[in-house]
């Protein structure tokens, strides 16, 4: 069975400074498979932010392709990336960014709004499944000032699922959290690569590797496998 | 989509306080600025009105050395001039035995011809109006109030109550007794009987409501019975010239002049120019300055409430909102708050304005000038308001855009 999800050929990236020119990512070659977790580990400036950027199609590469389900998707313009992030790519942040003037069931439904396969009774029902698999049903009507560090983690969570995507980035997604949030908010990515999903995570914590099925470095702008 | 930007602007604004202070300073700024355009607006377009209708802004006067006779003859040929007439018999004020409706039966009497009497809405008009009679307002108030123009409307005069109405106008005859060697003037009261016999609009020349027309002759005996003319060839030195628009007055006065009459160069009914710059000077600075600060505050807004969602903006990114799906949401919320801010404002010029409509600016009406609140120049106003408030926010958006990816993502 082909569990091939994205593939990076020949991957690179450089900055052009006036002076220099710098190379963030070196010729990367790599397979994300459905199903499995990644921990993606790194020193600071190894071009892990890059990375994902590009992974998350926020940003082109310089040169190489990006494959998705087999079809290149490399240099695509706002409007197509956008498409592609909204059906495909589920982001999670360090900070959990939710419009604080909303209820956590209404934060869940935003990235919903612009999904035409999603109708409003929809929506709803998506909403409160979510809450209800993260444990948070109970505080659907709540505002995210109401909420713990931890459950505002879920919501955000929640919210990168609503679309119901194939791949999860996070980007230090505990990096604002304690250890027993810490633990659940792992657990919770780890169900989601069980379920299916291609969970793509940074992360400065050793916790990670618990429960990543892949530890990758990147190290001055070369991805390799890492020891689990 | 749209409508479901503009409900979670509606939830934003319900939910954050701020935004109602906002819409209030918003609502409030509009409201200034409505009003003042208002003003700008019915305070020249009275004068426009005042100078079209009413006929003093196109009479003047001239001081004449040759006989009457020959000078009117000679004004009348200049192109432009619609009436000639002696100065002192422009109007009477008489008193009548008119009762009606407990008026005290004051009227304005004037001068009246066929170039310078409105057409007549019911009964004769002024060409066939004989001695004794006179043509009077369809909505006759014969009362000496009307100056003030405080109108009580249940006392106007019907058309029915007045039309073909007889009553008696009381007015004063000088005579001239020698006694002792010496000559003693002596006042008696006259009775001249008179039947309205034609009814016309006085708003279309800003007429009040109690001036009525009648035939030279009843007008020149009226008056030379209290002042009787000392030289019977010569019984006055002054007449009046009406003009057929304003637009000739100054060029019918220059002629005159070239032709050796002495001319008053102010036209029976003035305006002072100097109120006139200065208000309009004021009102369009005040103007310039609520636009000015609507759109300083607009812009302080955007930027504050803009840099401080450019995270979530970034948020909104990664979920797959495209740049223009970004921008239409922002702009729908801000769209959506500059909005009510206006229609409130707007729901409080016509509050006020019906009030001003109703008790303050009621007199106007008599006069025939309507004061409107100019709906649809608002509604432009507003609309280039939110059209500037549009672009400025695209060009705000758009400029935080750019940051919004590393915004969220910490960078190395």
């Amino acid at each position: 069975m082909n569990n091939k999800l994205i593939e990076l050929k020949y991957l690179k990236k450089n900055y052009e400074t006036i002076n220099e020119k710098i190379e963030v990512l070196k010729n990367i070659n790599y397979v994300f498979e459905k199903g499995k977790l990644y921990a993606i580990k790194g020193h600071s400036g190894s071009g892990k932010t890059t990375l994902i950027k590009i992974l998350g199609l926020m940003d082109n590469p310089s040169s190489g392709e990006y494959y998705l389900f087999d079809k290149s998707i490399t240099n695509l313009k706002d409007k197509e990336a956008s498409l592609y992030r909204m059906k495909h790519i589920g982001f999670i942040f360090q900070d959990y960014n939710l419009n604080p003037y909303l209820k956590a069931s209404e934060n869940i439904i935003v990235p919903m709004i612009i999904n035409k396969e999603i109708n409003k009774t929809d929506r709803n029902k998506i909403a409160n499944k979510l809450l209800k698999e993260f444990g948070l049903e109970e505080r659907a009507n709540h505002f995210p000032k109401e909420l713990s560090g931890g459950e505002q983690q879920r919501i955000a969570i929640a919210r990168a699922l609503a679309n119901d995507p194939d791949i999860i980035i996070a980007d230090e997604p505990t990096g604002n959290l304690d250890a027993e949030n810490e633990k659940i908010i792992f657990k919770f990515l780890k169900n989601l690569a069980y379920k299916g999903k291609c969970v793509i995570v940074v992360s400065h914590s050793e916790e990670i590797l618990e429960y990543a099925d892949i530890s990758l470095i990147l190290e001055n702008g070369i991805l390799t496998e890492g020891q689990r | 989509m749209i409508k479901e930007y503009v409900d979670d602007s509606l939830k934003y604004i319900k939910r954050n306080k701020k935004s109602f202070l906002l819409i209030l300073i918003f609502s409030f700024l509009f409201l200034l600025l409505f009003l003042d355009i208002i003003f700008i607006k019915n305070f020249h377009g009275y004068f426009d009105y005042a100078i079209n209708k009413n006929i003093g802004f196109r009479t003047f006067t001239v001081y004449i050395e040759k006989t009457p006779i020959e000078s009117i003859n000679e004004i009348k040929e200049i192109k432009n001039v619609t009436e000639v007439y002696g100065a002192n018999y422009k109007s009477f004020s008489a008193k009548t035995d008119l009762n009606i409706n407990n008026l005290d039966g004051s009227i304005d009497l004037l001068y009246g011809t066929q170039n310078i009497t409105p057409k007549s809405l019911v009964g004769k008009s002024i060409e066939e109006v004989k001695s004794g009679e006179m043509i009077c307002p369809i909505d006759f108030y014969p009362d000496s109030s009307i100056g003030s123009l405080k109108i009580d409307e249940n006392r106007i005069v019907k058309p029915e109550q007045s039309l073909n109405q007889e009553f008696k106008v009381f007015y004063l005859q000088s005579i001239r007794k020698i006694v002792d060697n010496k000559v003693v003037e002596e006042e008696k009261e006259l009775i001249k009987k008179f039947k309205i016999v034609g009814l016309y609009d006085s708003t279309l020349v800003m007429n009040f409501n109690n001036q009525c027309y009648i035939t030279p002759n009843d007008m020149i005996e009226l008056q030379d019975s209290l002042n009787p003319p000392m030289d019977d060839t010569h019984p006055f030195s002054f007449l009046h010239v009406v003009v057929d628009k304003e637009e000739n007055v100054e060029k019918t006065m220059r002629i005159l002049q070239e032709l050796g009459y002495m001319v008053d160069t102010e036209t029976n009914a003035t305006i002072d120019k100097e109120v006139v710059t200065t208000l309009t000077i004021l009102s369009n600075t005040f103007f310039v300055l609520i636009i000015g600060a609507i759109l300083l505050i607009l812009r302080n807004y955007l930027n504050k409430k803009i840099k401080s969602e450019a995270k979530y903006m970034g948020i909104l990114r990664a979920c797959g909102y495209n740049k223009k799906q970004v921008i239409l949401r922002e702009l729908m919320g801000n769209l959506t708050l500059l909005l009510i801010s206006i229609i409130i404002s707007l729901f409080f010029v016509s509050i006020i304005f019906l009030i001003l409509e109703k008790s303050l600016l009621i007199f106007l009406t008599y006069i025939g000038f309507k004061v409107t609140n100019h709906k649809g120049l608002l509604f432009i106003l507003a609309l280039i308001v939110i059209l500037i408030s549009i672009i400025m926010q695209i060009f705000i958006i758009r400029k935080s855009l750019e940051k919004t990816i590393s915004n969220i993502l910490k960078e190395e």
